[in-house]
């Protein structure tokens, strides 16, 4: 409010001085012209703020408009680029679980042929037993493998989490010395 | 009267009087919180320059945008530049404005036809 009428002190003052003119009913035709004066200057004032203001309304308006246009494509193109990397982990997740499967599948494979073939062949007399065996082991692992996926896919998710609260974090306090991606847990205080 | 200079900033423009060669230029962003008190040294400057010089005045104006506080302080400055035309000096502003933005000449040509002062208008390449 201040600043406001520190803006207009010279119409203030000219203001003042005619009230106190008309208070002492004082109004010679000097004065009367020195208002007439002040009023279409105020008026003329008042001309131009309202046309610049509305003009740089205007202007605000369509850079509004612009930054409306440009935050809708940049949130298309972030939707198409999570999409992308949401595909590209779930790939390397999918490729991660099946190798670990593939491991796991050679590992039992060879257990059951080493290990368990001779002993189920000697206590149970069935034509390709092995087979049916390895054959259940197969089913057992294939459905174990969206399992591990869900797993991996968490893991990953928590790790790009971590990553996210640590840039924050940094952002956020630049004069801090920047925080590393540690995975070890902090030891806890006894 | 000695040369001002006051550097640009994101709220407040570069101003730069020189009453040696008559020169006023202004330009950039006006937003400040007060502006009165940015526009009132270069005002009464230029008051001084009116009242005490006998030469004329080259304006260089070139802003982005500005708020209604600073138009009214910038109607006080073209204020006194028609008080200077009116007592015969020459008064040679230039309106320079930034291609494609079709208000800030608007806004010159608002304060040109409202204050009868005559404007040369300059595009700047974007």
């Amino acid at each position: 409010m201040t600043q406001l009428k520190d803006l207009f002190q010279e119409e203030d003052k000219s203001l003042q001085h005619f009230k106190d003119k008309v208070d002492t009913n004082s109004l010679p035709r000097k004065d009367l012209t020195q208002f007439v004066e002040s009023h279409t200057d105020l008026l003329t004032q008042s001309k131009v703020i309202t046309r610049v203001s509305d003009r740089l309304q205007s202007k605000l308006n369509n850079a509004n408009e612009k930054i409306t246009v440009q935050h809708k494509t940049i949130a298309e193109k972030n939707n198409l680029l999570q999409h992308t990397v949401d595909q590209l982990i779930r790939a390397k997740v999918s490729k991660k679980a099946s190798r670990v499967l593939l491991t796991a599948a050679i590992l039992l494979f060879l257990a059951e042929e080493v290990l368990l073939e001779g002993v189920i062949s000697t206590f149970i007399n069935v034509p390709y037993i092995g087979l049916a065996v390895k054959l259940m082991m197969a089913f057992i692992l294939k459905g174990f493998e969206s399992t591990l996926e869900t797993y991996f896919m968490r893991k990953e998710q928590e790790k790009i989490l971590h990553e996210n609260h640590l840039e924050e974090a940094n952002a956020a306090s630049p004069n801090v010395p920047a925080l590393k991606l540690e995975r070890s847990v902090a030891p806890q205080a006894r | 009267m000695e040369r001002s200079f006051i550097q640009a900033t994101e709220f407040t423009p570069m101003v730069n009087f020189d009453p040696a060669k008559g020169l006023m230029e202004m330009k950039g962003n006006s937003t400040p919180s007060d502006s009165q008190m940015f526009y009132s040294s270069v005002i009464s400057q230029l008051e001084e320059y009116v009242a005490n010089d006998t030469r004329g005045i080259i304006a260089n104006m070139a802003f982005r945008y500005f708020n209604t506080s600073s138009s009214k302080c910038l109607y006080s400055m073209f204020k006194k530049l028609t008080v200077m035309q009116k007592d015969g000096r020459t008064v040679t502003v230039s309106w320079y404005y930034w291609q494609n933005d079709d208000e800030m000449y608007g806004v010159g040509k608002d304060f040109a036809e409202l204050m009868n002062l005559k404007f040369n208008f300059i595009e700047f390449a974007a």
